[in-house]
């Protein structure tokens, strides 16, 4: 009995835990494609492709 | 049993070239151009580096918050997000430069600091430098603190590369190019006593990644029926870890090889190497 319980607590535990991965995939998902059409990307990109002086130490 | 070593150190090492595959880079002294530059990598990788093909995640976060009075940069918040729900701290183990160079210092014959107390305390470091460095000052003074401050993957990889190759950065580096080369030369130098220093102390790229311990898709976990409590498994660890898979675990899979009862694996095994 008391083995049941415990197995069913730790199913739920994984049914959270896999709910909240779903969400934040889904999450991490919409604010790519947000960014992209938001421009994002091409902000980055624009930084990417030019020397970033304070990374390099010059300042 | 050094068969999963060996494929992580493979794994570490194609990706280590294949974000900087950029070979004409190192050999005009110029910085990549194309298209795929806006694309973040996981690891950190400076996208100063002349070979470098895509950008570096926390450069990327600290631009976005310098910028963010102006406008909210989603791309980032969502790859950090994407990368850090699958991958969690596998990116430390597998798929970081920064991380490999580090390993490849500790392999040096030295006398070696092992962990203890102290270094379980200097483990949360790294999220007061995630805080300060990465959030706040960009914030407050439009700067991206850590990149121009401590980041050793810029000095090492964008810095001395470029400064080297171009005459006209060669005659601006002054006293800020001198501080980072300090930063670095400490951090290499303590790689070589103390295993993965910088992951351990100072990296917030894996503080971030450390905050998705609990979600994270791929890592490894311990079969609570097989687990007999030994604790081999933390002891033989060469990270800050109280147990298998907690925030310090960079699932190099180190600890899968020590178990006496085979109660560790990866838990997506298809995406990882096999160990046996």
């Amino acid at each position: 009995m008391e083995d049941k319980a415990v197995n069913n607590v730790s199913r739920s535990k994984e049914y959270v835990k896999r709910f909240v991965q779903i969400v934040m995939i889904l999450a991490g998902i919409t604010l790519i494609v947000l960014g992209i059409y938001s421009g994002n990307v091409t902000d980055i990109w624009n930084k990417a492709v030019h020397i970033c002086y304070e990374c390099i130490g010059i300042g | 049993m050094k068969t999963g070593r060996a494929k992580r150190r493979f794994i570490q090492v194609i990706c280590a070239v294949l974000y900087n595959c950029n070979i004409t880079g190192f050999a005009k002294g110029k910085i990549y151009q194309g298209k795929v530059k806006g694309a973040c990598m996981p690891g950190l990788n400076c996208y100063s580096c002349p070979g470098a093909v895509g950008a570096c995640p926390l450069g990327s976060l600290q631009q976005a918050l310098v910028s963010s009075k102006y406008k909210f940069n989603y791309y980032v918040l969502g790859i950090l997000l994407l990368f850090g729900v699958i991958l969690g701290r596998v990116v430390c183990g597998f798929l970081c430069p920064f991380g490999l160079i580090q390993e490849l210092l500790y392999k040096l014959p030295t006398k070696k600091i092992r962990k203890g107390t102290w270094s379980q305390v200097m483990s949360y470091l790294k999220y007061v430098i995630l805080a300060v460095l990465v959030i706040g000052i960009p914030l407050a003074i439009n700067v991206p603190g850590f990149c121009k401050y401590v980041c050793p993957a810029g000095t090492l990889e964008g810095g001395i590369p470029l400064v080297l190759m171009q005459e006209k950065l060669y005659e601006l580096a002054g006293a800020l190019f001198t501080w980072k080369m300090i930063v670095l030369i400490v951090i290499l130098l303590a790689s070589v006593f103390i295993f993965r220093f910088f992951c351990r102390f100072i990296c917030p790229l894996g503080a971030i990644y450390s905050l998705f311990h609990k979600v994270s898709l791929c890592r490894v976990k311990v079969d609570e029926k097989k687990c007999i409590g030994c604790n081999i498994c933390v002891r033989e660890c060469l990270m800050d870890v109280k147990c298998v898979g907690d925030h310090e675990c960079i699932h190099c899979g180190e600890c899968i090889e020590k178990c006496p009862t085979g109660a560790i694996n990866y838990k997506n095994r298809m995406m990882f190497t096999e160990h046996k």
